[in-house]
């Protein structure tokens, strides 16, 4: 984690001792397009300086992330309460932004309001915003980010559209080295080495095979029990649960006392990863790709696999 | 046991529908309330049974008042037929009837032999005993009164109260119900009031008459000397030809506005 | 004299009193013997054998794991949705009577809304309320315990609760915890909005022993104390007048009627959420069956129920294994095409 940080400041550094060198060269006038997650091309001038991330955290935090926080002017209300830690958005400069409505709603007046030249939202709104804010000036680009290789090309196309390709190279290569690091001692891991792993979403469901968790699990060398289970979020069946065992339990979030009343049932008590205390709480961040996604990932295998992750 | 009315007085929050209402009824006799709508003949009637609680006044059955008897005597006393009478329940006539013991029936007892005995003889007596296991939705509405009559006979009162029983029936159903009352009256002394809309009805089948007229009584008495010209002048505000049939029954016709009286 | 002759009255309340028998026992019965059936179905499929030796087993003897699900996932689940299920067609069915309406539902005064949203309100309060696992079952009770309380303060005057008035107090009360859920909902962040939706659709997934023993003792006691009000409640059907005029305080009655109905049905909702259609459709089917004499209907609802339930939640939990489908939505749909049946079938509903 210490690891990851410094990182990060490093490159913090890098980006402000770069910013008024690669404005200089963009200064020039070098109008560009991208392709962005839909497959629409969106034509610039030049890169916007005044832009909305929509749906925090995750295309926030890239923006943050990449030293272009200075140009955003505005965010989305952002409900979750573990804002602290590790994300990269400010807390402090979140509060001052201006709020342009709660997901899923957007106030186009307020975007407009603000003078936005661009607004960066996940690929599924862009059919419902593009119409909408178009025509008023303000250029929408669809941001794919629904798995880890599109959470990379993700960070690319958010670097190229505000001009910081550079420093989204290097945050692409950053989040691909912790990754690779951990996938190498995970390295020849055999199938019965790799634990059974529950992980709790908000009550009642766990996490099915489709989606971010499972593969994270996966990556990290674990097998998610309900992998099988093709939807987001499956419904708990404390029967399948038994039968299938996890060695570990991971719940997102401290809940209600949870823990503690399933310890008392006899049921839960037989299962391994109670047995053996292997019980883990989740931050929200594992939950979502953002550039935090590395993070998560060497968390999971350090409870997944401690002998192999141990220094 | 004389059942006696005085000086009842009712108002539905301000607006007053009975003003010193007296009157009284001997056993085994009939009485009829006649009045045009709105003069508060429906009032009267649920004031009898503490249905409704009068502002001042009291309802003397004997020597008991309505309003200290508990609710359950009151029905032992009483026996109510109201007007409306449709059931959104598939009950059975016998069903029905049965309930008419429930004033009588301990707390969580049910029927015993000799209530049964009872409902029985309620039932031949009103002339439905045909009817016991068929559903009260199926039946018609003269035959479903006379269900509810049973009713009110199972409860084995000495007094039967009764809104406007023959309104909407055939002739034929008006008179089986009225000279089922008379009979019940006459023969096992069962004291009768009754609300009725139809002069001539209420003039033939009661022996005495209380006609009220914007919440007070007007005119008490025998049928012929309530139902008067003028009376009905003052009431109904029309004009009438009173006559008396070969039998001596009374004959009341309205005119039409314009003919010379 | 009518086309056939009737059979005296005697011989028909004697065959009334065997129907009653019959028709409480077959469903008794029915019940009696779903309970294990249900315990062999499931995600894992066990053999009746296999509960009989777990039901069998001594109290602190090792327990394979097979016995576990048994006696500690699908038997206390079982016994919940029996108990629910029974507690909900209860309360409709004296629903049905005190409004003398067969539409009735035990959610009718506000008892749902109430419940989401002390349910969604302990949700978000989450972490705050150092009540663990009982905080939102004990909010749900406690808020669908102010909502009726409220309609009843709203519909009671110079000593009377007359029934429309209580019908659209309730109307009222419902659509003002229901906007209350809305808010709560789009204040929610993702992951509690989840736990909310899933809450309102109704579901037996967290059945466990303790779940049972809470509502047990309320759910019985109140059944058996509305069985003896059924006799009374047959006369309230005819109509309150008629009620008064065969000597039923029907005000005090009306009371202790609303008050047992809602017990149940909170009592119901709460650790389980919204289950809908049984308090509506259970009673309406057995007053076809069994007629309207509440000495038998009362009963028999609330054997349906148990038994409607317990099946549907079979059907629940087996249905998209290993996963589950809230049992809720089962009942809706099972509830609503049977209820489209039925009035097709008849010609009064």
């Amino acid at each position: 984690m210490a690891d990851w940080r410094f990182r990060a400041r490093l490159l913090l550094l890098a980006f402000i001792a770069a910013g008024p060198a690669s404005a200089k060269a963009q200064g020039k006038g070098t109008a560009f397009h991208v392709v962005d997650g839909t497959g629409r091309t969106v034509e610039f001038d030049r890169p916007p300086s005044k832009v909305i991330p929509l749906q925090p955290p995750g295309i926030a935090e890239i923006v943050f992330t990449l030293g272009a926080g200075d140009r955003v002017v505005g965010i989305q209300i952002w409900n979750s309460p573990d804002r602290s830690s590790h994300c990269t958005i400010p807390p402090d400069v979140y509060e001052k932004l201006p709020k342009v409505g709660k997901p899923p709603m957007v106030s186009v007046e307020a975007v407009v309001g603000l003078d936005t030249e661009a607004v960066l939202v996940m690929d599924r709104f862009v059919g419902r915003l593009a119409p909408l804010l178009e025509p008023k000036g303000v250029k929408v680009v669809g941001i794919k980010m629904d798995d880890y290789p599109s959470l990379l090309s993700a960070i690319q196309l958010v670097g190229k559209v505000l001009g910081k390709e550079r420093e989204a190279r290097d945050l692409v290569g950053a989040i691909r080295e912790q990754v690779e690091s951990v996938e190498a001692r995970l390295k020849d891991l055999r199938d019965e080495h790799r634990p059974r792993v529950l992980f709790v979403l908000p009550r009642p469901c766990a996490a099915g095979g489709k989606g971010i968790v499972n593969d994270m699990i996966e990556r990290a060398g674990g097998i998610n029990i309900y992998r099988d289970v093709p939807v987001l979020a499956a419904p708990l069946n404390t029967e399948s649960i038994i039968d299938r065992d996890p060695e570990v339990i991971i719940f997102y979030r401290r809940g209600l006392g949870e823990l503690e009343a399933l310890q008392k049932t006899r049921g839960w008590r037989t299962i391994s990863a109670v047995k053996s205390s292997r019980i883990h709480y989740s931050e929200d961040f594992y939950t979502k790709w953002s550039p935090t996604a590395a993070e998560a990932i060497e968390q999971f295998a350090k409870w997944f696999h401690p002998d192999r992750m141990s220094d | 046991m004389i059942f006696k009315v005085d000086k009842i007085r009712f108002a539905y929050g301000s607006s007053e529908v009975l003003h010193d209402v007296c009157f009284e009824v001997q056993q085994g006799d009939i009485l009829g309330i006649v009045g045009p709508n709105g003069s508060g003949k429906t009032t009267l009637l649920k004031c009898l049974n503490r249905v409704l609680k009068p502002q001042a006044g009291a309802v003397r059955v004997g020597d008991g008042d309505v309003s200290r008897m508990p609710r359950k005597q009151i029905a032992r006393e009483m026996g109510v037929v109201p007007q409306d009478s449709s059931v959104s329940f598939p009950f059975t006539a016998l069903e029905i009837v049965l309930m008419g013991r429930a004033p009588h029936l301990r707390f969580l007892s049910g029927e015993s032999a000799e209530d049964l005995r009872i409902v029985r003889q309620a039932m031949a007596r009103a002339g439905v005993d045909h009817l016991a296991g068929r559903r009260i939705n199926e039946i018609s509405g003269g035959q479903r009164q006379l269900v509810f009559i049973a009713r009110a006979l199972a409860q084995a009162p000495r007094l039967l109260l009764l809104d406007e029983p023959t309104l909407h029936l055939d002739i034929n159903h008006q008179l089986e119900i009225l000279e089922l009352l008379a009979d019940l009256a006459h023969r096992e002394q069962i004291t009768t009031v009754w609300v009725s809309h139809d002069l001539n009805l209420a003039a033939r089948y009661s022996d005495h008459l209380v006609l009220l007229h914007r919440s007070t009584v007007i005119a008490a008495g025998a049928p012929d000397t309530v139902l008067t010209r003028e009376h009905i002048r003052e009431a109904y505000g029309v004009e009438v030809e009173i006559n008396l049939t070969e039998s001596g029954l009374l004959h009341i016709m309205p005119l039409p506005k314009g003919c010379p009286p | 004299m009518a086309a056939a002759p009737q059979p005296e009255p005697t011989v028909l309340l004697r065959r009334r009193r065997r129907r009653t028998l019959v028709s409480i026992a077959l469903l008794a019965v029915l019940l009696l013997v779903s309970i294990p059936w249900a315990c062999t179905i499931g995600y894992v499929d066990i053999p009746l054998g296999g509960v009989v030796r777990a039901l069998s087993r001594p109290l602190d003897s090792s327990l394979s794991r097979q016995d576990i699900i048994i006696l500690d996932v699908r038997l206390p689940r079982v016994i919940l949705a029996a108990l629910v299920g029974g507690a909900l067609a209860l309360s409709g069915c004296t629903m049905q009577g005190l409004f003398k309406n067969p539409m009735a539902s035990p959610y009718i005064l506000g008892i749902s809304s109430g419940a989401a949203f002390g349910a969604a309100l302990a949700t978000l309060l989450g972490g705050g309320l150092a009540l663990g696992v009982f905080a939102i079952p004990l909010s749900a009770f406690l808020f669908s315990t102010i909502a009726v309380f409220t309609v009843y303060l709203i519909a009671r005057r110079d000593g009377t609760t007359p029934v429309e008035t209580l019908l659209l107090a309730g109307i009222a009360i419902g659509l003002f915890f229901s906007a209350a859920v809305s808010f709560l909902k789009y204040v929610a962040d993702e992951s509690d909005l989840r736990t909310i939706v899933f809450w309102l659709m109704g579901g037996l997934w967290a059945s466990n022993w303790q779940s049972v023993a809470v509502v047990a003792a309320p759910i019985v006691i109140t059944s058996i104390a509305l069985t003896f009000l059924a006799r009374r409640l047959n006369v309230m059907v005819l109509g309150e007048e008629h009620a008064l005029n065969l000597g039923v305080n029907v005000e005090r009655l009306k009371t202790v009627l609303l008050l047992f109905a809602s017990l149940l049905a909170s009592s119901a909702v709460c650790f389980v959420g919204i289950v809908g259609f049984v308090g509506l459709i259970v009673p309406h089917v057995m007053r076809l069956i069994v007629g309207p004499d509440h000495r038998v209907l009362l009963p028999c609802s609330a054997l349906g129920g148990g038994l409607f339930l317990v099946w549907a939640d079979t059907v629940a939990r087996t249905i998209a294994a290993p996963t589950e489908v809230p049992v809720g939505i089962i009942t809706g749909l099972l509830g609503s095409v049977f209820f489209v049946f039925l009035l097709r079938r008849r010609k009064q509903v």
